[in-house]
């Protein structure tokens, strides 16, 4: 499957652009995705699993099932400061 | 009462006459009065809100002032939702304005909220919005949701029974955090405070708010993400109330 990862913010920074092409196979979820970026920038690990994903501009779960086309954006976690 | 004052805002179509009716018929809640919370107060107040109670325990700090547009110095140390009052009431005398300083907790939320219209977050921590998320879905009120942090800031108009809730998108418990170690830029708190006032105007008129708006102000970037209802939500879904009826990691009694 190919699939566009879309960062947003301070993201954008940690991976250098705006977005990137991934190629999965087939079966995998947002939570694989996820996986993989935090291998490759393990500044992630802590804040992974709190991170806010949407699968084509809907909010969707780390266990959402990925079609091929699909674009992920990933977001910060939800913030609570007021 | 003079209608003039809002003459400008009347002129605009998406608002008119009808809107400012309704504003001016409206009861806001909005629990805490700290960055986001005071900003919000001053936004509905001059935009002529009906009444507006703000309920908030603190008093105002010296590490509050940068993001505010209402405190200054001489308040430190004066509780936020007097001063909030007082000061208020001096912008617009037509409207009704009463600020408590009391906690919300479990026990009292339900009293606080019950004759608002809607309600509005100006909370510096999780669990006390997903307080307000369980007491606002089961006494099915409106809320608006909004946090921000370092250049962050995010916003998510709620209509119980219509859209997504708070514990749709986030199922996470979080520990409580320090408000005074979060990291917050000055103008973010300002920013955030008028989109969650537009998404509560916009509630309040009978239109639908624009799912979980995020956006970074350093970078100047703005995302709107569609929401849909999370099957089987604990909240929402089966009405499950479980921070009105423990708040969980949390001592609120």
């Amino acid at each position: 499957m190919n699939i566009k990862i879309r960062a947003f913010g301070r993201y954008k920074d940690l991976m250098g652009k705006s977005e990137i092409k991934i190629k999965l196979k087939k079966g995998k979820t947002i939570w694989d995705v996820i996986d993989l970026l935090t291998e490759k920038y393990p500044i992630l690990e802590k804040e992974k699993r709190f991170i806010i994903v949407s699968r084509n501009h809907t909010y969707a779960s780390l266990e959402t099932k990925l079609q091929d086309g699909d674009v992920i954006t990933i977001f910060p976690p939800i913030v609570s400061g007021g | 009462m003079d209608i003039d004052r809002y003459k400008k805002q009347i002129l605009v179509k998406e608002f008119s006459k009808n809107g400012q009716d309704i504003l001016l018929q409206t009861h806001v809640v909005i629990i805490g009065a700290g960055g986001i919370g005071s900003n919000s107060s001053v936004i509905l107040t001059r935009m002529g809100v009906g009444q507006i109670e703000l309920i908030d325990d603190d008093v105002v700090d010296v590490t509050n002032l940068h993001r505010t547009s209402i405190f200054n110095e001489n308040d430190v140390g004066k509780p936020k939702s007097k001063i909030l009052e007082k000061k208020l009431g001096k912008i617009n005398s037509d409207i009704r304005i009463v600020g408590y300083k009391k906690k919300v907790t479990r026990k009292n939320i339900e009293k606080i909220i019950r004759n608002a219209d809607i309600v509005l977050d100006g909370t510096d921590n999780m669990q006390t919005r997903f307080l307000i998320n369980d007491a606002c879905i089961k006494n099915n009120i409106p809320w608006v949701y909004a946090g921000v942090r370092e250049t962050i800031g995010m916003t998510m108009g709620i209509i119980p029974n219509k859209t997504p809730c708070l514990r749709c998108i986030s199922n996470i418990i979080p520990s409580r955090s320090d408000p005074h170690g979060v990291a917050v830029l000055g103008n973010l708190p300002i920013v955030t405070a008028s989109i969650q006032s537009i998404e509560a105007i916009k509630i309040l008129l009978g239109k639908q708010p624009y799912g979980l708006i995020i956006y970074d102000l350093w970078r100047q970037h703005f995302e709107q993400i569609d929401l849909k209802k999370k099957p089987y939500c604990i909240c929402c879904s089966r009405k499950k109330f479980e921070f009105l009826q423990r708040n969980p990691g949390d001592s609120s009694k």
